[in-house]
């Protein structure tokens, strides 16, 4: 065929030069005519990454709160002699629907300024563990909505509504009780419980020998199912009660159906009846003594937060070895490849849970979304043949593997912006130290190591000459190493609580495999913003 | 794949028929475009557009004739919308533009020759070029030329002739195209 054609057969031949012509369209192309073919499968990526992020979320909501379910306890109060000079209150559940729960909290020795806790455990005689509450003793209750209940001081003879109710940093509620006097009059010493708002507000009023609590607004109804107090001189301990969403009756007291009110026990331990209401309703008053949290030494926040993603380089790149020795290493006489490349905007997402090792420092462990990545500057070409040159990793030798692309180094016109990215999901396990702590702030650090699986990626390459660009996401890892370091500021708002710092984070394993000799790190760094109760 | 398979698998909306068939024959419908476009971005653009509609209207094609045929005049009149919607084509402003237009013709020789015919139809004026690629290669006739471009067809024919000449100038002065062969004649007589 002759090279050129001529004039006078000038429209078929231009027909059959514009025929023969082709190009290779880019991938986004394809894409974008998927999405509008198939807009339910639009985004999978960002569909996984949400469905993760929310189900990390919906863990975290989950656990922060399975420790929190209201309880009562439905048991009798027995008041044993444990072998020391204070008599203590046994507590043994009768119900076994609810959990028995008995307030796991610190008590503080007014003498001795110690702390401890108030309550003990031993073996009976049947080998069961049971356990007491001690008298005498102040005690940090809780509720199912607030961690200790704390009250005003009510006075004798008056009916006051208790309003306060405080926080676990506040001291306990209840002050301890003088062994020696146990009048009604002493009782008033005795700071009484209120609930938050969706509870019983209790009323402690005196009346002769007894202490009826009422609920506010109706007055002293004894017939109302109530709390109570026991004013019995010889009464050793102080009430521990809690409100709940039934009602709540304290111990030491008893019900006389015959006088239809609650009456003071004594303390002969005669505490072996249930105490119910007298309510039309029926309705079974339970004695709830305390909730138990089940560990305190672990908890959960969950975090996110937006990444700046860089990358560096290290590694050299290999030429095709022109020497017929092929036997040898190839040469390393590589010129300076240049990526011209900017950062890029990436996100971070991720459930923690920290494990008290000693109030300061504190295990970390959870999962972890991330998705980073950096743009890379080049431009439109012709389809060119590129060739990237690897190595490989049994026998050391280089190889080329021969790409039709059509994107330049970057340096010539009709720029574009090429992706490399990578969505990663890891696991970090590290550690949390607690540096500095007043009443509102807090300041942490931490670090944590996080291997991590790579699971959607994208790149492209530098190819061998430093001319074009190649797309072959085949190279890339499965499978990552990266560390994180994140100081932080805690602090408490709305029954939250937040913590915010800068998060760095280093990829320690080349993002390539192997057998391409350029080495590729991954370099995030950001701002995190985490919650948790 | 076949193309009755491929056909089939489109019109279950299958993806990865719909791949195939892109793979297929995007080469050469992105070379159609790029005859009309300005650009690879703006062909590129017109090529997605119009395997778009080759899709969802996959279902009207008969079968009578190729297959690819019938998706390149898809392609074409969905390049030739997009040009209406950016410019009018009339032989006046055609004219002007013509005799303003300065030709760059510096990278035509180092380019392979398919290329370098599609580059220099590239160099003339939009509507001269649009005419052109319509009635020499894609086969129209000047009164569908007109039709479609809402031009009349002397328009069309006078803006062909002045799209062939100033090509053929193009084509001649980078050596692509060559002067007429000279036809010997016989002539009776005593030899």
């Amino acid at each position: 065929m002759e090279e050129n054609f001529y004039l006078d057969d000038f429209e078929l031949t231009l027909q059959e030069q514009a025929n023969q012509f082709k190009m290779v369209p880019n991938k986004k192309v394809w894409h974008g005519i998927y999405n509008d073919l198939h807009p339910g499968r639009r985004w999978p990526s960002v569909m996984v990454s949400l469905v993760l992020i929310s189900s990390i979320v919906f863990i975290g909501y989950i656990n922060s709160h399975s420790d929190k379910a209201p309880t009562t306890l439905t048991a009798q109060a027995t008041l044993k002699n444990a072998g020391n000079s204070t008599p203590q209150l046994q507590v043994k559940p009768l119900a076994t629907t609810t959990p028995s729960a008995i307030q796991n909290s610190q008590t503080t020795d007014d003498k001795a300024g110690k702390t401890s806790t108030g309550i003990t455990s031993r073996e009976n005689d049947n080998n069961a563990t049971e356990e007491f509450i001690t008298p005498g003793k102040s005690f940090s209750l809780l509720t199912p909505q607030q961690p200790v209940i704390s009250a005003n001081h009510i006075e004798s003879g008056t009916s006051q509504e208790i309003v306060n109710v405080g926080n676990s940093q506040e001291k306990p509620a209840l002050e301890k009780s003088n062994s020696e006097s146990h009048s009604a009059q002493n009782l008033n010493n005795h700071e009484s419980f209120a609930s938050s708002k969706n509870d019983e507000i209790l009323v402690i009023t005196e009346e002769e020998n007894e202490k009826v609590a009422v609920r506010p607004g109706g007055s002293r109804d004894k017939n109302l199912p109530a709390l109570l107090v026991s004013a019995n001189e010889s009464y050793p301990g102080s009430e521990i009660f809690k409100t709940a969403h039934q009602i709540t009756v304290p111990a030491f007291v008893n019900f006389d159906t015959e006088m239809n009110k609650f009456i003071v026990i004594d303390s002969k331990l005669n505490l072996d009846k249930i105490l119910s209401s007298t309510s039309e309703q029926s309705q079974t008053t339970t004695a709830a003594l305390a909730v138990r949290k089940k560990n305190d030494k672990i908890s959960w926040s969950y975090y996110a937060g937006a990444l700046i993603n860089t990358v560096s380089f290290s590694g050299v790149a290999l030429k095709e070895n022109t020497n017929s020795n092929l036997s040898a290493l190839p040469q390393v006489t590589q010129k300076d490849m240049k990526v011209i490349r900017n950062a890029a905007l990436g996100f971070e997402a991720g459930l923690q849970m920290n494990y008290a090792f000693t109030p300061r420092l504190q295990f970390t462990t959870g999962a972890r979304l991330t998705r980073s990545g950096y743009n890379i500057v080049s431009n439109l070409v012709h389809p060119t043949l590129a060739t990237l040159t690897l190595r490989n990793t049994s026998t050391g030798e280089a190889y080329s593997r021969n790409f039709v692309t059509h994107y330049g180094d970057g340096t010539g016109l009709s720029t574009v912006s090429l992706h490399n990215y990578s969505y990663q999901a890891s696991v970090p396990v590290g550690l949390q130290y607690m540096m500095w702590k007043n009443d509102k702030l807090q300041l942490n650090l931490a670090a944590s190591v996080e291997p991590s699986m790579v699971f959607q990626a994208d790149a492209y390459l530098l190819s061998a000459d430093g001319k074009n660009y190649v797309n072959v996401p085949d190279l890339l890892r499965k499978w990552n190493l990266s560390s994180s370091f994140t100081p932080s500021i805690s602090f408490r708002s709305h029954k939250l609580k937040w913590s915010i710092g800068p998060d760095l984070r280093y990829q320690w394993l080349s993002t390539y495999q192997k057998n391409y000799t350029i080495k590729e790190h991954l370099i995030d760094y950001g701002i995190r913003i985490g919650i948790s109760k | 794949m076949t193309e009755e398979q491929m056909l089939q698998g489109c019109l279950e909306n299958i993806a990865s028929t719909q791949e195939a068939l892109y793979n297929r024959f995007s080469p050469r419908m992105l070379g159609v475009c790029y005859r009309f476009a300005r650009n690879r971005e703006d062909a590129e653009d017109m090529m997605q557009e119009g395997f778009i509609k080759v899709f969802s209207q996959i279902h009207q094609f008969r079968g009578q004739g190729a297959l690819e045929g019938w998706i390149r005049r898809i392609i074409v009149h969905t390049c030739i919308n997009i040009l209406k919607k950016n410019k009018k084509f009339s032989d006046s402003l055609d004219l002007f533009h013509a005799s303003t237009m300065h030709l760059n013709e510096d990278n035509i020789p180092s380019l392979l020759q398919a290329k370098q015919v599609v580059e220099c139809i590239r160099l003339l004026p939009l509507g001269y070029k649009t005419v052109l690629n319509l009635y020499a290669i894609e086969g129209y006739s000047h009164r569908e030329i007109a039709s479609i471009l809402d031009i009349e067809e002397s328009t069309s024919r006078s803006q062909y002739t002045r799209a062939k000449s100033m090509l053929e100038e193009i084509l001649l002065k980078n050596k692509i195209l060559q002067q007429p062969r000279q036809k010997v004649r016989m002539v009776s007589g005593i030899m």
